[in-house]
C-alpha cells in the first residue's frame, strides 16, 4: 500500500460496501466521462474528503494521458486506496456492471427486434436531449474545479478552439 | 456528435481501407469470430484509446466491420447510438460489438479484453502511477493536461448538442433537464430525469407532435 499522508482519509470500507458504492456510481454514470468524473469528485473528494482536490486532479491527469476510460480507472484507483487490489477490482467491476448489463440487454433486444420501432426511436430522441444537458452541466462543474487560474483557462480555450479547426 | 464523428471515421476508413465501400455492403458477413479473436480485439482497442473514449471507435470499426466483417456499418452506428444513452463508460459499446460477433460469450470476451488495461494500470502499476502523481515537476504539466481536456470536452459537447438537438422539442427537453439538474440536489434525480425525458418524447410522439 502507499505510504502517503493524503491517503489516511480514505475509509477502510467492507468489500461489499465498496462494491455497492461503485455500483451506485455506475447506475448514475450518464453523460460521459466528464459527468462521471464530476460525480466521483463530488462524492469522494468534496463530501467524503478521501483525498484533496489537487491530488484528484493530478491523478486524473495521469489517467487521461493513459489509454482507457478515466472515470472507470479513477474508480479502480479509489477502490485500491480503500482496500487494496481486490478493493480496486470490485470498485471497477461495480462501476462497469450496470452499463454492461444494460448494453448486453439492449444488444439482445437489437438483434431480436431491431431499432425500427418508432416508439423506441422517440424515446431515444428524448433521452439524447436530456443526456446532452447532463454533459453540459458536467463540463461547467469540472471547469470550475480544474481551471483555477488564468493560464489554465487559456489552455482550455486554445484547446477547445483547436478542436474546431 | 458521436454519430457524426463515427460516420466520419467510418467513411474515412472505408475510403482508405482494403475493402471498398460497395464491396463492404454487398459482401456477405463472414463467419462468427472466435472468442479469442473477440477478446484480442477488445484488448487491442483498450490499449489504444489514447486521448479519450471516442478514439476507440475507429479501431473497433476496423476490426469488426472492415476486417472481421462480422457486423455492418449500420449495426455499428446503431450500437454507438444505443451506448450513448446508457450510464456507462463509452467503451461499453464494445459489449454490443462482441454480442453481434459472438452472442453472450462474445460480448463477455470483448468486454473483458477492452477493460483489462483499465483495471491493470492501477492494480498492477499502482506504484509507478503514484510516483508520477507525486512528481512535483510534472504537476504543472498535469494541470495543463486537465485544462486542455476540459477545453476539448467543451468543444465536443457543442458538437454533440448540435447533432442531438434538432428541433424545438429537443430544445425544450434540454432546457427542462438543465433546469432540473441545477435545482434538484439528489444524485438519483439523474435517472428519473433521463427516463422522464424519453417518456416525454414518447408522449409527444403519441400526440403526433414529433417526427
Amino acid at each position: 500500500m502507499i505510504n502517503n499522508q493524503s491517503t489516511t482519509n480514505v475509509p477502510h470500507e467492507s468489500y461489499l460496501r465498496l462494491f455497492l458504492r461503485f455500483l451506485r456510481f455506475g447506475l448514475l454514470a450518464w453523460g460521459g466521462p466528464v459527468a462521471q468524473i464530476a460525480m466521483i469528485r463530488q462524492e469522494l473528494v468534496d463530501e467524503g474528503k478521501w483525498i484533496p482536490n489537487a491530488r484528484f486532479n493530478r491523478v486524473l491527469a495521469v489517467y487521461q494521458a493513459l489509454p482507457g476510460p478515466e472515470a472507470h480507472e479513477m474508480c479502480v484507483y479509489f477502490g485500491m486506496l480503500s482496500r487494496g487490489r481486490l478493493g480496486g477490482f470490485l470498485a471497477g467491476l461495480g462501476f462497469m456492471l450496470p452499463g454492461f448489463l444494460l448494453m448486453f440487454a439492449l444488444s439482445w433486444f437489437y438483434l431480436k427486434y431491431g431499432l425500427n420501432s418508432p416508439l423506441f426511436a422517440a424515446f431515444f430522441f428524448g433521452c439524447q436531449a436530456a443526456v446532452g444537458a447532463l454533459i453540459l452541466r458536467a463540463v461547467h462543474r469540472i471547469g470550475g474545479h480544474a481551471l483555477v487560474d488564468r493560464s489554465l483557462w487559456g489552455v482550455a480555450i486554445v484547446s477547445g478552439i483547436s478542436a474546431f479547426l | 456528435m458521436l454519430l457524426a464523428g463515427s460516420v466520419f471515421y467510418s467513411l474515412n476508413l472505408l475510403n482508405l481501407g482494403v475493402v471498398s465501400k460497395t464491396a463492404a455492403q454487398t459482401m456477405a458477413l463472414s463467419e462468427s469470430p472466435s472468442l479469442f479473436k473477440l477478446f484480442y480485439t477488445g484488448l487491442r482497442s483498450g490499449l489504444l484509446t489514447f486521448g479519450g473514449a471516442y478514439t476507440v471507435i475507429p479501431y473497433l470499426q476496423h476490426d469488426a466491420v472492415e476486417v472481421g466483417r462480422w457486423m455492418t456499418n449500420k449495426q455499428f452506428l446503431d450500437g454507438l447510438a444505443l451506448s450513448g444513452i446508457l450510464p456507462a463508460p463509452l467503451i461499453i459499446f464494445a459489449t454490443f460489438v462482441g454480442y453481434i460477433g459472438g452472442g453472450a460469450f462474445g460480448a463477455l470476451a470483448l468486454t473483458i479484453g477492452i477493460f483489462a488495461p483499465a483495471f491493470s494500470f492501477t492494480l498492477v502499476g499502482h506504484k509507478y502511477l503514484e510516483k508520477i502523481v507525486e512528481n512535483k515537476a510534472l504537476h504543472v504539466f498535469n494541470d495543463g493536461v486537465t485544462a486542455g481536456v476540459v477545453g476539448l470536452i467543451a468543444a465536443t459537447t457543442i458538437g454533440l448538442l448540435k447533432a442531438g438537438i434538432t428541433n424545438i422539442y429537443a430544445i425544450g427537453i434540454f432546457l427542462l433537464t438543465m433546469f432540473l439538474i441545477y435545482r434538484l440536489k439528489s444524485k438519483y434525480a439523474v435517472v428519473g430525469i433521463v427516463f422522464s425525458a424519453g417518456t416525454i418524447a414518447l408522449l409527444l410522439k403519441y400526440l403526433g407532435l414529433l417526427q
